[in-house]
């Protein structure tokens, strides 16, 4: 292993990459042969879209010698002729030895296999037929295939006769002690009672009939929710706290309500197309302004907060088209998507969707708090700390405003120099007042640059800006003059400062002051027009001084007062306008205005909201609020940025679905209503990739994998379906159900599959290596929320209190809720979530890694977490069976492993229990040795390891 | 059976642990580390992070026409930085040139010094902004926004373990978190087996430092026949399922951590060094973390990082006279100790030693805020830094790379943190445009589309 790979080592990297993720790294093409016939969907996109589209596909940006080779059109006759292998350019290509002519280029990567390039000539000689990618296919209903196997139910049939065709017999199935504990786990999370273990065991029912009334007190359970639950945050990349590196450990204090939301909706069965419109749209749904389903939202919000508005809207569109869609739709922010028909247009019209909306200041209260003492401190809390908040950012945003109408000069300076646009999104937070604020200079970079040249004030700065450094200073005063000269008489004009209707043509003042700089560049300009600004800023608001004065006591409010001429005369106002009149660069909004503030100040407000935000936390009477949105109806058109930049604006883009996906009238979103046109979008019949993501993730978690091994990558680079007919099968008969999980539920577990053993045999692992048909159930480890509850079940500890603000599950004592119900930094794992791969809560997770390390076996082996729960279990073992050795070794072998021990099994034990009583180390209590038997059984395999 | 290494490792996954099961097979002939794209000039790294920033203008960067115009309003005009700066502050430090490279270097660092010859030394880092919290993520993770994993994740990722009963990838930080906390070291999209291994050096007991590597509450033997208690229970279990690779796993990982037990503390344990050594590092959490480190890669630690503490120690704002004075004081001996050391035990070849904070400082000093007057402390600077390597493939006593006349920006042969986490992975056997990661249907690197390697500071 010391000498790197020849010719290249990146097969190394991508098959590391796959062990690691378990994806099993073998080329998708693999599944060839086999069958026999080629067939483009299954066997040549994935060769293509791996080794071809980056340069050669949808992406006209990076598309190379103009040629395209993800549809009919673009690959013949140039680089493939149908019938022809050998003469078609791109198999002469792939075979070059020429490196300068090889494709793919060898600095790309390593050629294809020997297998692929057998593929693509068996392809092109067979008339290389295209086809549509699978996924983007209508749903259809599948015959469901005859087998002479025995088959209980249609999926049964679907797996039968793929097992039949391939020669691959039929698994061995597992009775009804294991049955009982695998499903349990699966819909609970937590392991059987004993009691239900033998029941299950010796009802007189049919099989089929016994264990249906087993999944549905499961389903029935509260417990589900809790589990398949929690299986959604990983979807929805929940955490508890915004994440991002400044700001990582502020925490939400509402978070909880989403989570709570999604336990509900599961043990509620809420129809899956519903659950989807809720966590898009709720508050477009016309439901009550406290309705619990509200914080169905939190799919979108509980997201990592980042500073970067484009960065927030991405995430938002990676977890609606990744995890509702199983779509890579976040690699078309910078080009059109590679490999999958999105184009950067499709990325922002979902950002032009969601932009416009904003979660509101106060999110809203759901339910109906009790009207409690701590409520209405709460409230009077609140309204305190929002009056302290208000009043502050209210008067800083008047000075705000006001200092802008005083710095026009700093902005047209930095104009003048030529400073170009800088990425808004990305600018820093400033401790200076003083210095220039992007937003703003953009806002006199656009304001100016379509400045018509008659304007009074500024036509002159528009006449002179172009003109050249050598002469400026002589020909601006040739244009002064001139426009002095138009302005005629400057008695008249003198005259003219009164409040009569005529104004001059162009400004005096500027002409006045221009002429008098006599400017040598346009920085000089800047300056000129700076000082005129300033002037006419300081005397309005002497102005207005003075007039607020006049108002005091007897006075009246004279605004003819001859004192005002001045400030009210047309030359003036002609100033004013281009510092008040809506739409000028300094007639920011308050909203804009508090984020122009520079940072001493905004570290103060941020500190007076970061108040209410505690009270929201931590105060005894905050009630669960849901962390909504609220859409703006006159929000700003989106555009496309060319390759994800800000500062290269493209076309304007409407709010739609992407294109593949569309009906070809769809209509664009309605404004104010564009997250509801989405999930309108997203639960269409004709949209064929929520159903088909959903019933492949349900069976991902019956099963270990899913139909589609790449479950958040339904693209041409995700690997195609282990059986497409019984993956359609499965969505059309979801949508029979009424979008029901719990229905679906039943299907899966009521199959013959379910009970499938997991048991390895030689024979089928040699021609089916990645278990795709089935031949056994995978080996599966409790997961890192199972195996904690799990402990805590066993122990007789666990706390079945449901919901509510989140709990520190590292805390001493133990707070023995489930672990669904653990507070979740986004940054820092919990050590159990970085220890036993917990979901990353950075984005959506559709499958978590699973690996053995060390780690593990060290908190096995060391943890108080396990070594308390051991001392609980041992004392409920002896509760339960106190004057018998065997049967209390019998009572807690049952309950950890929900089977009876052997003879020899509890002979041991108590042998290990003698023993350790025998050498007991001083002072310790006399169950120790109970104790540390019950921690053998808690760290065993059998504990941990689901048949 | 499918008992292919490949296969083995499918089903057990490809954390650090299964790469140390890995390790156990390479034992029976198999293999253990994974193979680079070509071979490695370094084999593991010594990231010594200066975090807060360490002012090039005070220590590797000496600017004569800083010195002579102190009090003058510098020519810039549009260089922002965090906060207001006003005239130029010349450096309080003298500076020497050192070795046979004559690489001048600051009094900031007597003893670091004597090593000029080992070090190359880039004038022109420069990143992109002068925020702590994004430069520290863009040095780490090479990029300033988003969720990447950081340099040491893709390198344990990428070369594997060397060490069975380590973690491959360990952070020391002595006394809390630096801004970012373990945002700097996070995995990311890579298994949570490859992010940082975080160790509070502040603390002395060895036993401290690693979650559960002891049991408190029962002696050796005692914990002997529960293990066999327990083994013999697995045992049975796996009998009555044969071949299950998922279960025989976490046998072995168990028999891994039993065995880690006694070998993880060693690693940690400076005590158990001779007392020349622990002179020759001296006192302090600064020096007596670098020993670990030293520790810790002779054991086969991949990557190990060392911070000088919580928060942001370099972040001279307001003194750059006493405070540079002071962190500098605190790791210099230890810095030196460390290059001695590494080249005494004849590891300096095969360690590459980085030295850098997330920027630098301003040459001018920074104003206070709200009008108050001039501090005699730096600002943040992101214009120009510099940082030094030494160690593995590293060509001493180079300087690249050059800053304008008053060590403000760099101006001549830039060097981006993507260009030097390029330069890295070529030191460390990688091509860095081929070390990638499919993560949500992209294949993700660490220098993203960027990045050159930095020739001319290779030996």
């Amino acid at each position: 292993m010391k000498a790197p790979r020849s010719p290249s080592p990146a097969p190394v990297r991508s098959v590391a990459l796959a062990v690691a993720l378990m994806l099993a790294g073998r080329v998708p093409a693999g599944s060839l042969g086999r069958a026999g016939e080629v067939r483009f969907d299954r066997d040549i996109r994935p060769i293509l879209a791996e080794h071809c589209l980056e340069c050669h596909g949808l992406d006209a940006g990076s598309r190379q010698g103009d040629l395209r080779l993800d549809t009919d059109e673009g690959a013949k006759p140039q680089a493939v002729l149908p019938g022809r292998p050998d003469e078609s350019e791109l198999v002469r290509r792939i075979l070059a030895t020429d490196p300068d002519l090889r494709m793919p280029p060898p600095a790309k990567g390593p050629g294809l296999t020997a297998t692929e390039i057998d593929t693509l000539r068996r392809w092109i000689a067979a008339g290389a037929p295209y086809e549509g990618h699978w996924a983007f296919a209508p749903i259809r209903r599948p015959p469901v295939p005859a087998t002479n196997r025995p088959a209980s139910t249609d999926i049964d049939r679907f797996l039968a006769s793929a097992r039949e065709a391939r020669g691959l017999a039929e698994p061995p199935r597992i009775g009804r002690r294991e049955l009982i504990r695998r499903a349990t786990f699966d819909l609970t999370g937590l392991p059987p009672a004993w009691e239900d273990v033998e029941a299950f065991e010796t009802d007189t029912s049919p099989d089929g009939e016994a264990f249906a009334r087993v999944v549905d007190r499961l389903l029935a359970s509260p417990r589900y929710g809790e589990r398949w639950g929690r299986h959604w945050l990983d979807i929805a990349r929940y955490a508890d706290t915004h994440g991002g590196s400044a700001i990582g450990f502020t925490k939400f204090p509402f978070s909880y309500t989403y989570r709570d939301y999604c336990v509900r909706s599961f043990n509620g069965d809420v129809p899956w197309d519903r659950f989807i419109t809720e966590q898009v749209a709720a508050d477009q749904m016309g439901l009550a302004a406290n309705d619990p389903a509200l914080a169905g939202l939190g799919f979108l919000t509980i997201g990592m907060q980042f500073r970067n508005r484009h960065d927030l809207i991405d995430d938002q569109i990676d977890v609606v088209s990744r995890g509702l869609m199983g779509l890579t739709i976040a690699c078309a922010r910078c080009h059109d998507h590679k490999y999958d028909p999105i184009t950067a247009s499709d990325y922002y019209a979902l950002a032009a969707t969601l932009a416009p909306s904003q979660p509101p200041e106060l999110p809203p209260v759901i339910g109906s708090p009790e009207e409690t003492p701590a409520l209405a401190d709460y409230q009077r809390e609140l309204e305190r700390r929002r009056t302290i908040r208000d009043d502050m950012a209210r008067d800083q945003i008047t000075v705000m405003q006001g200092r802008l109408r005083m710095q026009v000069g700093l902005y047209l300076r930095e104009l003048a120099k030529g400073t170009p646009e800088q990425d808004l999104t990305s600018a820093f937070l400033s401790f200076r007042t003083d210095d220039v604020r992007p937003h703003v200079l953009n806002r006199w970079r656009t304001y100016l640059a379509t400045m018509p040249a008659d304007d009074p004030v500024f036509g002159p700065w528009v006449k002179v800006r172009d003109l050249p450094a050598a002469d400026f200073q002589p020909r601006c005063a040739e244009i002064v003059a001139a426009l002095t000269a138009e302005n005629g008489d400057p008695t008249a004009a003198a005259a003219k400062n009164g409040l009569g209707e005529e104004t001059p043509k162009w400004n005096p003042l500027v002409l006045a002051a221009l002429s008098e700089r006599k400017p040598a560049a346009l920085a000089d300009v800047a300056d000129v027009y700076g000082a005129v600004f300033a002037t006419a800023q300081r005397e309005w608001l002497g102005g207005l001084a003075a007039s607020a004065e006049e108002g005091v006591g007897e006075g009246i409010v004279t605004d003819e007062d001859p004192r005002h001429v001045v400030v009210n005369s047309p030359i003036r106002r002609q100033l004013r306008h281009h510092l008040f009149a809506p739409g000028t660069p300094t007639a920011v909004d308050d909203t804009l205005a508090k984020t122009l503030l520079n940072r001493t100040v905004q570290d103060t407000l941020a500190g007076k909201a970061g108040a209410i935000h505690e009270l929201h936390l931590s105060a005894p009477g905050s009630p669960p609020r849901a962390m909504t949105l609220e859409e703006r109806a006159d929000a700003p058109a989106t555009r496309l940025l060319v390759r994800g930049n800000p500062l290269n604006r493209g076309p304007v883009v409407e709010a739609r679905f992407p294109v593949a996906l569309s009906a070809p009238d769809a209509a664009p979103f309605p404004s104010g209503q564009r997250r509801l046109g989405l999930a309108a979008a997203l639960v269409s019949p004709g949209n064929p990739l929520v159903r088909r993501v959903i019933v492949n993730w349900a069976w991902q978690h019956h099963f270990g994998a899913g139909l589609v091994r790449t479950p958040d990558d339904f693209g041409t680079r995700g690997r195609p379906p282990t059986h497409p007919e019984l993956l359609d099968h499965l969505a059309e008969t979801f949508r029979d159900d009424g979008w029901s999980l719990k229905a679906l539920h039943r299907r899966i577990m009521l199959s013959d599959a379910y009970r499938t053993a997991a048991v390895e045999s030689a024979v089928a692992r040699q021609s089916d290596p990645d278990d795709e048909l089935l031949w056994r159930m995978p080996r599966r480890r409790l997961d890192m929320e199972s195996m904690r509850d799990a402990m805590l079940a066993v122990s007789g500890e666990l706390d079945p209190t449901p919901g509510g603000p989140p709990v520190d599950l590292a805390a001493t004592p133990i707070v023995p809720r489930r672990t669904v119900y653990g507070f979740v930094n986004r940054d820092i794992l919990s050590p159990l979530s970085g220890t036993f791969d917990g979901a990353n809560p950075a984005a959506c997770t559709a499958r978590r890694p699973d690996t053995t390390i060390p780690q593990q076996a060290l908190f096995a082996l060391n943890s108080d977490f396990i070594q308390d729960r051991a001392v609980a279990f041992a004392a409920a073992g002896l509760q339960a069976a106190p004057a018998d050795e065997a049967g209390r070794v019998s009572w807690m072998v049952r309950r950890a492993f929900s089977r009876s021990p052997s003879e020899a099994e509890t002979a041991a034990a108590i042998e290990f229990v003698h023993r350790q009583a025998a050498s007991l180390e001083s002072g310790l209590a006399a169950d120790v040795p109970w104790q540390r038997l019950a921690h053998v059984l808690l760290a065993a395999n059998e504990f941990h390891f689901v048949d | 059976m499918h008992a292919s290494r490949r296969d083995f490792l499918r089903s057990s996954g490809m954390g650090f642990g299964s790469l140390a099961l890995a390790g156990l097979l390479a034992r029976d002939g198999v293999g253990s580390a994974l193979p680079t794209h070509f071979p490695a000039r370094a084999k593991r790294v010594i990231h010594v992070f200066l975090n807060g920033g360490m002012s090039q203008v005070d220590t590797f960067d000496p600017k004569p026409e800083l010195q002579a115009r102190g009090g003058q309003t510098l020519p810039y005009d549009n260089l922002q930085t965090e906060r207001k700066t006003g005239v130029a502050l010349p450096s309080p430090f003298t500076f020497a040139r050192h070795g046979q490279s004559g690489i001048p270097i600051s009094d900031l660092f007597p003893n670091l010094a004597r090593h000029a010859d080992e070090l190359a030394v880039i004038r022109s880092m420069h990143v992109e902004l002068p925020n702590h919290e994004m430069s520290l993520m863009l040095m780490n993770t090479g990029h300033m926004r988003q969720v990447r994993p950081s340099f040491g994740s893709w390198l344990t990722w990428g070369m594997g373990q060397e060490n069975d009963n380590l973690p491959g990838f360990i952070a020391l930080v002595p006394g809390g978190m630096p801004v970012g906390g373990a945002g700097n070291w996070r995995s990311a999209f890579l298994p949570g087996a490859f992010q940082g291994t975080h160790v509070d050096t502040s603390k002395t007991d060895p036993r401290q430092l690693i979650d559960h590597i002891r049991n408190p509450r029962l002696g050796p033997d005692r914990q002997q026949e529960q293990f066999d208690l327990l083994r013999a229970l697995n045992a049975s279990h796996l009998d009555q399922r044969p071949g299950e690779a998922a279960i025989e796993a976490r046998i072995r990982s168990f028999e891994l951590a039993y065995r880690m037990q006694l070998e993880a503390t060693d690693a940690f344990d400076v005590r158990q060094e001779p007392a020349h050594v622990l002179k020759m590092y001296g006192e302090g959490p600064q020096n007596r973390q670098l020993l670990m480190a030293r520790r810790l890669v002779e054991r086969g630690v991949r990557f190990v990082q060392t911070w000088h503490g919580s928060m942001q120690p370099w972040d001279s704002h307001s003194n750059i006279r006493d405070e540079h004075r002071k962190v500098a004081g605190e790791c210099d001996q230890g810095l030196a100790a460390l290059l001695t050391d590494l080249k005494d035990r004849g590891m300096l070849d095969s360690t590459l030693v980085l030295c850098t904070g997330e920027f630098g400082r301003t040459p001018s000093v920074e104003m206070g805020q709200n009008g108050a007057g001039a501090s005699q402390g730096r600002d943040h600077n992101h214009w120009g830094f510099s940082l030094w390597m030494a160690g593995g493939g590293v060509k001493g006593g180079t300087i690249h790379g050059a800053t304008d006349d008053f060590g403000f920006k760099a101006v001549e042969n830039l060097v981006s943190a993507h260009d030097l986490h390029a330069t890295m992975l070529h030191l460390l056997g990688f091509d860095h445009t081929l070390l990638t990661y499919r993560y949500a249907g992209r294949d993700y690197r660490l220098t993203d589309l960027e990045g050159k390697v930095v020739r001319p500071v290779l030996a």
